[in-house]
């Protein structure tokens, strides 16, 4: 076979793969594990794109317009929360803050594509892993204004593609979100 | 054979066929559009049992007669209030009716367990409580055409 011949067809067959992988949707997995109390767990399995779709529904709950938060608290400026995110982004991976004391200890810190905090406090054994992608974080901030878009969020979420965002464990109850493109929550 | 007998027989055929036709034509209908069934178990002996199985097509048929028994007046504000949500419902319906099989949400506690399932072309919401069980499945069709007819 004529080798550019060849390489169109190679071309084709990859393009061909790529396309049901990269249109499949992702998932996003909440579990929560209670223990003691009414020992209740919660599983939510949720398609991203139809999250997305919902998002406007919760608009008269709060202050959610259009799929972006209104933030009315003038402690917390979008503004400011912008130019710290630019300037996180801007630098290589680091420790940016880390506080340990005998009872607890938080690392923030950057960590190639992600944003991630660690919380451990022995006392309570309570035990916090958060990853947040940055290109997520920059869509969330990236509302006109003091408002945060929550939808462009979980389309740079659903982007950036799988992986753990957020695991708690303690006494009381361990939580897992995540995102995978699998229809069912595994462990 | 005789007179009687071939007229008998005709009869005879004629509601075999009537039967076996509302039959097939409820089969076939059902095979086309789904079933929505809502089954009620109360606990205790004196508990209701409900099971209620209705073919998704009635529900479509009553959507188009509420158009036509509802005043216009109250339709009209009916779809002006749902308008803002009609969208966002549309998108929603479509969304189950093409998401893969799931659970798409469970709760389960020592007393009771709520689950909402994709199973198929159907949705299934399971309500087990300590007083009583629900169980409501409809195709996923059905939200559609709940938000097509808000849209109208």
């Amino acid at each position: 076979m004529n080798p550019r011949r060849f390489l169109a067809f190679a071309a084709i067959a990859l393009l061909t793969a790529a396309l049901p992988a990269a249109a499949q949707d992702l998932w996003l997995h909440v579990k929560v594990h209670e223990q003691g109390g009414e020992n209740a767990r919660v599983t939510v399995n949720l398609p991203i794109s139809l999250i997305e779709s919902a998002l406007p529904l919760i608009e008269g709950a709060g202050e959610i317009q259009d799929g972006r938060i209104v933030i009315d608290d003038t402690d917390v400026e979008i503004e400011d929360l912008r130019r710290v995110l630019d300037s996180l982004t801007g630098s290589p991976d680091a420790t940016f803050a880390e506080v340990e004391t005998d009872t607890e200890r938080i690392v923030f810190f950057k960590d190639g594509a992600y944003l991630r905090v660690e919380t451990d406090a022995t006392t309570e054994g309570t035990e916090i892993r958060a990853r947040f992608p940055i290109a997520m974080l920059e869509a969330l901030l990236s509302g006109p204004e003091n408002q945060l878009d929550v939808a462009a969020a979980l389309r740079a979420l659903a982007a950036h593609g799988p992986g753990d965002l957020v695991t708690v464990r303690d006494h009381d109850a361990t939580v897992r979100v995540w995102i995978d493109d699998l229809p069912e929550a595994g462990e | 054979m005789s007179r009687t007998a071939r007229v008998f027989t005709a009869l005879g055929l004629a509601v075999l066929m009537t039967f076996l036709g509302t039959g097939v034509a409820l089969a076939a209908t059902v095979a086309a559009t789904g079933l929505v069934t809502v089954q009620i178990e109360e606990a205790g002996p004196d508990g209701t049992r409900l099971l209620v199985p209705v073919p998704a097509a009635l529900l479509d048929l009553g959507l188009g007669v509420a158009t036509l028994a509802v005043p216009a007046d109250e339709l009209r504000q009916l779809r002006a209030e749902a308008a803002p949500f009609q969208p966002v419902l549309a998108a929603i319906a479509r969304g189950i009716e093409e998401c893969p099989d799931a659970t798409l949400v469970e709760v389960v506690t020592d007393r009771e367990s709520v689950r909402v399932t994709k199973r198929g072309n159907t949705l299934v919401i399971d309500v087990d409580a300590e007083d009583a069980e629900v169980r409501v499945a409809l195709p996923a069709r059905t939200l559609t055409r709940v938000a097509r007819f808000l849209a109208a």
